[in-house]
């Protein structure tokens, strides 16, 4: 018992006396706690709106976040240990057997890892309750969110934690018990060897990193993005860790080679330093590059959810009321919807305006080249809507030309490249562009490939209707679809007496399909679904800023930690160098140089990659029905610049603390 | 002709508080001629590297002045200190101060890179100072894989690169071997015999008993000097013994 006690002390003492080290270790390990626990307790958090989609989107995070908490750990691990193998190799030489070491070691990381989980999952719920908070506050929702404290959320973090640091453990052991003592007394000084370029590194990341962009650039439509979101990240992650490491290393090696460029004084030391730590250096490029691309990612897409939101409430609902009826129940439908809606107007004494009502009938089918046809297997999915001409025009007030030829499908628009002709459920049409200038309320909440077409006359109708009917008939687990109707009007009153006749409306419609079967209504005042909406996306922007500023913080800190640790590496370096004639001045711009290169580097990388995934980011919004590509473009753009401006207050920052230390 | 000449050096260390003032030089005064390899010598705490500081241009003496070649090295503006101390000082360490990123032939090179010299220069002076140091074949080593001794000849390789007026050398035979020491003397030996004027400071009799000239430092003053003239090795060793064993147990008692 006592020989524990003295184990926790001399491990408390041990950590203590190097806290120069151990606190920015311990800051790093409670932030990526924190940053995994808030993912975890949201995704826990059944109270957010739409907590399904949420979860769902969270899902993504969730991995990521994991993998990069332990590269991250495992890289500041490198730092500490080498500094304290020195220690214990003098601990070993006063006496200690390896076996006390190790028992030190593992106490040492017990009392590393519960201060940090306590300190991450505690600072979590704390930050995670006041964003709510500020949050309810500012943006103040119809429902507020709701806090919740999650204790799976708490679980699964230790566990998953646990894990890291049993791993870091069985590391350090692993490499404290390799060495002999007097190596263990000299590795500090004999540092890194100076490291080899990896070609199959290099080779491997090159690979990863293009797939990954390859996916994103070849991303058709919201089913293919949500489905392989995730793998490009994973690849691209992998490939910028490789190219940081292998890459980074092979330029420098390049320069170096380059007699002319190496021999000059503001290059010579920062290459060579650069080079001497390279394998640290570019984990730690790569952690900084991977955790920009997640603020930047994460903010231009919830910024640019918030953003489109307006646009999409207005082009969806072209009028105040729309009501949907999934189904013809009868001839008399047209009829009976429009008497329904008159009657409550007569009731209410509220007016209706703009009357319009179509028929559509929506079929989906599998696309492989021209052909489209039913069953999905290694097709693209893709959606038609069919009209009648006189619908069309009514409905979206706008005159369609006249002698439209029987038997020819035309677009009225269309969200991909439509071929001339094409073959249908094994029949052959011509295809012929109306050009039309996109009709507002048309088609703005479809993810899919999808086209509306207006077909001239019954008899085309009723040919493509049988073609579809046949076709599902003989494709298992596949129904055909069932022509739906729409009304929309506007009520001529003001926003708050709308309620008053919809709420009766929504009463008589309902009445009109209970107790009948396949048959549904769905039916939308504007107002309201603008505000379920913003909330939607309020909540999604606050969740966004709010995973960007965590992951922000998570950037400066790796920064700092970066060069502090690299700063008293890089101490014993200048002094020598001042003492052999390099002045203040010089010293000042060779760090520069060095930092400068380094630090810039995993920004453009940052940026790069934004850039290659804004396909598979504008398809994945378009789930969420954000088709405005160039707002997504622009949101994205501006998240770049601002994040760019951090970026360089924190660089300034940092290098200063560089500067401080080695002077 | 007179290279470096000191005049009336003084050196006062202040606390912070001011309360607590340590004169570290007193009045030191002598003159090296050009060619000439001078040992300074004293205990612990005598000021010997206060005074090498200060010839050094790395510190500021409180009072006297310094001129080597005809430039008052006093006067010397900061921002100019770096350069001049490049080009006309060599500086040999105990503890060899060799950069471990960098291969014995790049430690070699920095001043020459800090002066902004060309590749091709740097190439043409390192090849016949690496043959005469005997560390040709180490050039493309990185210091953590060589041994003290070949470290300090690396050391001595970049003090002599930039043809300097004088090598200044702080205990260059301080955390080396005996047989690495004999060595690296016998190598400044040499290279004075070449011209090359050196001014050492050590504690160790051995490394002084090399040195044309030997000046004792006690308490901040230069206290006493032996000329070796034509004495063999031994007897200046013995002269030199002789003259610490006064130094310490005469005047003032010491421990």
């Amino acid at each position: 018992m006592s020989k524990i006690a003295f184990y926790f002390k001399m491990a408390w003492t041990n950590i203590t006396k190097n806290a120069k080290f151990y606190v920015p270790y311990i800051l790093t390990s409670f932030i990526t706690i924190t940053m995994f626990y808030s993912l975890q307790s949201f995704c826990n958090n059944s109270n957010l709106p739409r907590s399904a989609s949420f979860r769902e989107l969270m899902g993504f995070g969730l991995p990521v976040v994991y993998i990069f908490s332990a590269i991250f750990l495992f890289y500041t691990n490198s730092f500490l240990i080498r500094r304290r193998k020195m220690e214990f190799g003098l601990f070993n030489i006063l006496g200690m057997e390896k076996r006390h070491i190790t028992v030190l070691i593992i106490i040492e990381t017990l009392i590393i890892a519960i201060i940090s989980l306590m300190l991450g999952i505690g600072f979590g719920i704390l930050i995670n309750k006041l964003l709510f908070l500020a949050l309810n506050r500012i943006v103040a929702f119809v429902t507020p969110l709701v806090f919740e404290f999650s204790m799976p959320a708490v679980t699964k973090t230790v566990i998953l934690f646990a894990f890291i640091y049993i791993a870091i453990l069985i590391k350090n052991i692993v490499e404290v018990l390799k060495v002999k003592p007097l190596e263990l007394l000299s590795v500090q000084k004999s540092g890194e060897k100076e490291p080899k370029e990896k070609w199959v590194l290099t080779v491997f990341g090159l690979i990863s990193l293009i797939a990954g962009y390859v996916i994103s650039i070849t991303c058709e439509d919201a089913y293919h993005a949500i489905t392989l979101f995730f793998l490009a990240v994973v690849l691209v992650i992998i490939g910028t860790y490789c190219l940081f490491i292998s890459g980074t290393i092979a330029i420098l090696k390049i320069l170096k080679k380059n007699k002319n460029y190496y021999y000059k004084s503001n290059h010579f030391a920062s290459i060579s330093g650069m080079l001497f730590r390279m394998k640290q250096n570019g984990v730690g490029l790569a952690n900084i590059c991977i955790l920009s691309t997640m603020v930047i990612v994460m903010i231009g897409t919830t910024v640019s959810l918030y953003a489109g939101a307006n646009d999409i409430i207005k082009t969806r609902y072209n009028r105040e009321v729309s009501t949907t009826y999934y189904g013809v129940i009868d001839e008399n439908l047209r009829d009976k919807a429009h008497d329904i809606a008159y009657d409550v107007s007569k009731k209410t004494g509220i007016e209706i305006e703009n009357y319009a009502e179509y028929e559509t009938l929506e079929i989906t089918c599998g696309r492989k080249d021209n052909d489209f046809d039913a069953g999905f297997v290694g097709a693209s999915l893709t959606t038609f809507d069919l009209y009648m001409p006189e619908d069309f025009e009514s409905f979206y007030e706008l005159k369609l030309p006249e002698n439209l030829e029987s038997g020819v499908l035309y677009i009225g628009a269309s969200t991909f490249e439509m071929p001339k002709d094409i073959t249908l459920f094994g029949k052959e049409f011509k295809v012929i562009d109306l050009d039309l200038s996109k009709p507002k309320g048309l088609m703005s909440v479809i993810a899919t490939d999808s086209c509306a077409i207006i077909v001239p006359d019954e008899e085309t109708y009723e040919i493509i209707n049988k073609l579809q009917k046949a076709a599902y008939e003989n494709t298992d687990g596949m129904l055909a679809s069932i022509p739906d109707i729409d009304i929309n009007f506007d009520l001529k009153c003001s926003e708050k007496d709308e309620h008053k006749f919809y709420d009766e409306y929504k009463e008589a419609i309902n009445e009109l399909v209970d107790g009948t079967e396949n048959h549904n209504i769905n039916s939308d005042l504007r107002q309201d679904a603008a505000n379920d909406f913003a909330e939607f996306t309020g909540s999604f922007l606050f969740l966004g800023t709010f995973l960007g500023v965590l992951f922000l913080m998570a950037t400066a800190l790796i920064m700092y930690y970066k060069q502090i640790v690299e700063g008293y590496d890089d101490k014993r370096n200048f002094e020598i160098m001042q003492k052999v004639g390099m002045d203040k001045s010089e010293v000042k711009s060779t760090i520069k140089s060095q930092v400068l290169t380094l630090f810039f580097l995993p920004l453009l990388v940052a940026f790069c990659h934004m850039g290659f995934a804004l396909p598979i980011l504008i398809h994945l919004l378009s789930a969420f029905a954000i088709t405005n590509i160039k707002l997504v473009v622009i949101c994205c753009a501006i998240t770049c610049a601002i994040y760019a401006i951090i970026y360089a207050v924190v660089y300034s920052f940092t290098s200063k603390t560089y500067y401080k230390i080695v002077n | 002709m007179t290279l470096l000449e000191v005049k009336n050096l003084q050196k006062i260390y202040t606390t912070k508080s001011g309360a607590n003032n340590v004169e570290a030089l007193k009045d030191v005064s002598f003159s090296v001629e050009e060619g000439e390899y001078v040992a300074i010598m004293g205990e612990s705490g005598s000021g010997k590297t206060t005074l090498l500081n200060i010839l050094a241009s790395l510190d500021k003496p409180t009072k006297g002045e310094i001129v080597l070649g005809n430039r008052k090295t006093t006067d010397i503006k900061e921002k100019d200190l770096a350069a001049f101390r490049r080009e006309n000082l060599g500086f040999v360490f105990q503890d060899f101060n060799l950069l471990d990123t960098f291969t014995l032939k790049d430690n070699i090179f920095l001043p020459l890179v800090l002066s902004g010299k060309s590749y091709s220069e740097m190439e043409k002076r390192i090849e016949p100072l690496a043959k005469e140091l005997g560390i040709e074949d180490l050039l493309l080593k990185y210091p953590y894989e060589v041994s003290g001794g070949q470290k300090q000849r690396a050391a001595v390789a970049r003090a002599l690169i930039t043809n300097p007026h004088i090598i200044l050398a702080d205990e260059p035979t301080g955390a080396l071997d005996s047989k690495a020491s004999d060595s690296l003397l016998n190598l400044f030996n040499k290279i004075n015999e070449e011209g090359q004027t050196i001014l050492m400071v050590t504690h160790s009799t051995k490394a002084a008993s090399h040195a044309k000239r030997v000046l004792f430092i006690k308490d901040g003053v230069v206290f006493h000097q032996i000329y070796r003239g034509d004495r063999t090795r031994d007897e200046m060793y013995q002269q030199i013994t002789d003259t610490l064993t006064t130094l310490a147990t005469g005047g003032e008692s010491r421990e």
